[in-house]
């Protein structure tokens, strides 16, 4: 809910985006300190320099007739500050930097650890106990998160600028990443490293929530579908099943499929195809009817469905909260 | 102090077309890189105007995410191999015979072979479009995406086959470079007489004997995967994708600063002509591009901070990258050295050199954050890159292009730019390319990742996109201004004569454009600026060269 | 060019051609480096099956290793033959030389055929990946350098290969050395250190 509301309010959304001015966790601070820092150290060069070229470029334009000025082979005096003098401010840069990577590399106790797998072109979290999510990475906020980054295909990178930096995710190994959000809230993020047609949609938010919120949610997805949910709509399963989409999708209690998302508690995400829509009925529907008009490419067929059988489908899947 | 004279023989040589085609003279086989790279330039703007226009809007539908995909990649593989290489390549063939004192360089019909080699390979590449579908994995390609498993088209094969071609060609250009270096100066040209330019291009040759064959032995790895089921990149048969990673960058940082020390070469020589003095410090300006050149094979695996290598690979490969921009940055001071005190002349060359020592500063210093790891991985894969790259390659090389452009036009054609058009040509295009690119810092601070072929609106991303398309625009007119200028200066431009920017280097001593001998009489060198010491016999330079 | 730079050319010890053939050298030992590189990586990583040490013999390819580095020598002979004038016995021991290339290029066939008899390709897993392709880009260069020194006896019936350090069949020797000083490097990471020491 929280991320629906990221997306409904735009103005919101841009306001936090900007990192450097407000990171929302220790090591995206972190990482604003130093790059304040090495910015100022460029600035000091871009104008430094820049003002001096203008001022040369001014003081020393030819007038007309000047023959040519006394030649100026070199000065060993001037080379020697101005690598000194560069080659300094680079060790203390370097310094300050090696300072910070080993406040961020330092393990903290209690982390909750999370697979991520990325997927073209989405994600699929894996928490401990069993539940499984996509695109909405649920966090609580205040403790440490262990992100186990791995692949089901190619490189993707998993990337949320107010949280911390990124780190691919390459298949056949597991690279380790933590963070922590300081404060509940809705964060965006998005793959950063191009992994095939639908990159420029597999986008990703971290939801942040105080503790005991993020453990009922936490219990609440490792649950099947309520009782009764799935026997209102018996037309929409009978759909399910004819399709095959247990291929691909897993449902709680209906079928086990690793290509897609798991669809067991769907309904409460608020985007559908990692980000391209917001989770309505009407587009939960539009997805179903046809997903590659939605998402050109995505590995989810078209089945053919008709207007009817969409919508009975969609009231199904937007049930399983 | 003499040297021979060798007469001009009279050869049954065709005309036209055919004399174009089967020459072996440096100095056609230059003009035709040249002209070769101003077409594909054409090329890569196009697909650089169409994903603009794509991004202009959030969420826009002008270009689908396959032709979009397929536009990026062929963009930075044409920029880089068929547009800024052979760019660079093609005025050190013309350049450095004449520069050195030479008749022409070691090998002419390697020369020529290796010119025929690049519009073959470009023609291979862009041949993918009919053959099923361009590559679209980017220009670096990481693996496994370019499986057969995830790209079925037979675009990357064609990508791999003319980069394994257009390799072959530079690598034999710069032995054929190197060897003409070593070999065949005049009577005089001692290494420490060189000009800049040409001590940039020996470095460049090293770089490229160097890093082409990593690229190379990469694709032919891949093409195994791809075509014989082969399992380099293939973690299901133990394969290794980071391993691509590795090897492509062990190509990729030296190929920048083979797309970076010519440009380097080009204001060495431009700035001090028209600031009518010296270079200041040039055995500190020669120093610093072998440094360049050595510290380049050191600083790979920057561009791999979020691969996940472990701590210590990080903490030595940012050191390297930060060591640099030492070397570096001293080239910057050196031409504020050669500019103070001078006599500042503001002609076309002039300008587009003054621009690059501007936005090469800028986007070096960009470069210089991004070797701080932790601020790597949050500004890595997205659009920030992408301002830094383009403003040292763009803003940098491409501006260094321009400045030779105008600079040795004359020598080549015998005519003169229009500097009305040059001066229009450099303030639309100075203005456009900031326009278009420095939005682009802010949009990667803000989260927007490149290679996305779109983006949701409500992020904030807005106004920097539309910026940055307009930039795009205006970049796309200036260029069709140099287009206008070089036909028409082509057709009528004023009349040149030998040395119309009163220089000091040899290819100045030459009429414009050269005879097919260059020199009727190969001259005795005696500093670096042998035409200041024939024109100032009562202080020739000769004399205070020890100095520095 | 100029007389005066022809007669500086004399006084170097590495003239233009030979400069040449050994940057050529340079860039084509990177390719190798590559692939080297990514045969220890791949080892190192996840040695899987199939792997060098159940289906490489290190003993076997002693001999046909040692025909290849006795050819370096057969080939410095060659020079030995011409500072003596002798063009006959220059092109018989680039005879020999080609022969005994010829006996490594077959023992590596036929480790190439017990292998695809055993189902082992290039798409076995990437060690096989890299077997092959290391084993046949050097064959490859092998290859070449023989049809070069067959082209260079050619060569010799019309032109006599003169005694010096620029000439032709100074070029195809160091390619030669280069090419047997990479099976060094390929014998003693593949055999050696993969299938001997780590089986």
């Amino acid at each position: 809910m929280a991320g629906g509301l990221a997306l409904l309010f735009p103005g919101h959304a841009a306001a936090a985006s900007f990192w450097q001015v407000s990171p929302r966790s220790p090591e995206a601070a972190s990482i604003a300190f130093l790059f304040w820092l090495v910015m100022a150290v460029a600035a000091l060069f871009l104008f430094g320099v820049l003002g001096s070229l203008v001022y040369i470029v001014i003081r020393f334009r030819a007038r007309p007739g000047q023959p040519d000025p006394p030649p100026n082979y070199g000065s060993l005096r001037l080379e020697v500050w101005w690598t000194l003098i560069p080659f300094g401010l680079l060790v203390v840069v370097f310094g300050f930097m090696v300072r910070e990577m080993n406040k961020e590399i330092a393990p903290r106790p209690n982390a909750l650890e999370v697979t991520v797998v990325g997927r073209q072109w989405w994600w699929e979290y894996r928490y401990p106990g069993g539940a499984v999510a996509a695109n909405e990475l649920h966090i609580p906020a205040g403790r440490q998160i262990r992100l186990n980054l791995q692949s089901g295909d190619v490189i993707h990178n998993f990337w949320v600028p107010e949280l911390a930096g990124k780190e691919q995710t390459i298949p056949g190994t597991t690279n380790v990443w933590t963070f922590s959000a300081e404060r509940p809230g809705t964060y965006v993020g998005a793959c950063s490293e191009y992994c095939g047609g639908q990159h420029g949609w597999m986008r990703l938010s971290v939801i942040a929530q105080e503790p005991p919120e993020f453990d009922r949610w936490l219990a609440a997805q490792r649950e099947p579908p309520a009782s009764g949910v799935l026997s209102a709509h018996a037309s929409a399963l009978a759909l399910y099943a004819a399709n095959a989409c247990g291929g691909c999708h897993t449902l709680a209690g209906v079928s086990q499929g690793k290509a897609g998302p798991d669809l067991t508690h769907v309904g409460g995400r608020s985007t559908l195809g990692a980000g391209v829509l917001r989770n309505t009925p009407e587009n939960m529907a539009r997805w179903l009817k046809d997903p590659q008009a939605v998402k050109p490419g995505a590995l989810m067929p078209n089945f053919r469905l008709s207007d009817e059988q969409a919508r009975q489908m969609a009231a199904l899947l937007m049930d399983l909260k | 102090m003499s040297a021979v004279a060798l007469p001009s023989p009279e050869l049954a040589w065709p005309r036209g077309l055919l004399a174009w085609i089967m020459t072996v003279d440096h100095k056609r086989i230059g003009i035709m890189y040249i002209a070769t790279s101003i077409f594909f330039f054409a090329v890569g703007g196009i697909e650089s105007i169409l994903m603009r226009s794509q991004l202009a809007l959030p969420q826009n539908d002008f270009l689908g995410p396959q032709a979009y995909n397929q536009a990026f990649t062929l963009h930075g593989v044409t920029m880089i191999f068929f547009v800024v290489m052979p760019w660079l390549f093609g005025f050190a063939n013309f350049l450095l015979p004449l520069m050195i004192g030479a008749r022409d360089v070691a090998y002419p019909r390697l020369n020529a072979f290796s010119y025929w080699v690049l519009p073959a390979s470009g023609v291979f590449l862009y041949y993918s479009l009919l053959g099923g579908g361009a590559p679209d994995a980017g220009w670096y390609a990481y693996a496994p995406l370019t499986e057969r498993a995830y790209a079925s088209s037979n675009g990357l094969s064609y990508y791999a086959l003319a980069l394994i071609l257009s390799g072959m060609g530079t690598i034999a250009t710069s032995i054929n470079f190197l060897v003409t270096v070593i070999y065949h100066r005049a009577p005089g040209m001692t290494w420490r007489r060189l000009p800049v330019f040409v001590w940039m291009m020996v470095v460049t040759s090293v770089l490229s004997i160097f890093a082409l064959p990593s690229l190379t032995g990469n694709l032919v790895m891949l093409l195994i995967d791809r075509g014989f089921g082969g399992h380099f990149f293939d973690p299901a048969g133990g394969g290794l994708p980071v391993m691509w990673q590795h090897i492509f960058w062990v190509f990729g940082h030296p190929e920048v600063y083979i797309m970076a020390l010519p440009a380097f070469g080009f204001i060495s020589e431009i700035v001090p002509v028209f600031s009518r003095k010296p270079i200041f410090g040039y055995s500190f300006v020669v120093a610093s591009g072998v440094a360049i050149g050595f510290l380049s094979f050191g600083v790979w695996a920057h561009h791999m901070f979020t691969a996940g290598m472990p701590p210590i690979a990080d903490l030595v490969f940012s050191a390297s990258s930060m060591a640099i921009a030492i070397p570096t940055g001293v080239k910057i001071f050196t031409w504020l050295g050669t500019l103070y005190g001078g006599a500042i002349r503001f002609h076309a060359p002039m300008l587009f050199a003054l621009a690059f020592i501007a936005m090469f500063l800028l986007g070096g210093l960009s470069g210089v954050t991004l070797a701080v790891v932790p601020i790597d991985w949050q500004v890595n894969g997205s659009y920030y890159l992408v301002a830094h790259f383009h403003y040292v390659l763009f803003g940098g090389t491409a501006f260094a292009i321009f400045a030779a452009f105008y600079y040795w036009f004359p020598k080549m054609s015998g005519r003169m730019m229009s500097e009305r058009l040059g001066k229009l040509h450099f303030w639309t295009m100075f203005v456009g390319f900031n326009l278009t690119f420095f939005p682009m810092h802010l949009l990667g601070m803000q989260g927007m990742p490149r290679r996305v072929y779109t983006y949701p609106a409500g992020l904030g991303w807005e106004p920097s996109n539309l910026l940055a398309t307009a930039g795009s625009y205006i970049m796309f007119f200036s260029v069709a201004v140099f287009l206008m200028n070089l036909l028409q200066s082509i057709r009528a431009g004023r009349p040149a004569g030998d040395n119309p920017w009163d220089a000091w280097t040899l290819e100045w001593s030459t009429p414009s454009p050269p005879p097919d001998y260059n020199f009727a009489v190969i001259p005795t060198v005696t500093s670096r600026r042998p035409l200041w010491d024939l024109a100032h016999p009562e202080d020739p330079d000769w004399r205070h060269e020890h100095e520095l | 060019m100029s007389s005066s730079a022809v007669a500086a050319h004399a006084a170097y010890r590495i003239g233009p051609r030979k400069a040449g053939i050994l940057m050529f050298i340079a860039s084509e030992s990177m390719v190798f480096l590559a692939v080297i590189a990514m045969y220890v990586t791949g080892q190192l990583a996840s040695p899987g099956h199939p792997n060098p040490q159940e289906t490489l013999s290190a003993g076997r390819m002693v001999p046909f290793s040692i025909a290849l580095w006795l050819s370096s020598g057969t080939i410095a002979l060659c020079s030995v033959r011409l500072g003596r004038g002798d063009q006959r016995g220059m092109r018989l021991w680039l005879g020999a030389t080609i022969l005994l290339g010829a006996v490594f290029l077959t023992g590596e066939l036929v480790e190439w055929l017990d292998l695809f008899r055993e189902q082992i390709t290039a798409a076995s897993n990437v060690w096989s990946s890299a077997f092959f392709t290391l084993t046949g880009i050097h064959g490859l260069h092998v290859v070449v350098g023989l049809l070069m020194m067959l082209a260079l006896i050619g060569a010799s019936y019309r032109v006599p290969i003169p005694h010096s350090g620029e000439s032709s069949l100074e070029i195809v020797s160091l390619y030669w050395h280069f090419v047997d000083a990479m099976w060094i490097l390929i014998y003693g990471v593949v055999y050696f250190w993969s299938a001997f020491l780590r089986g």
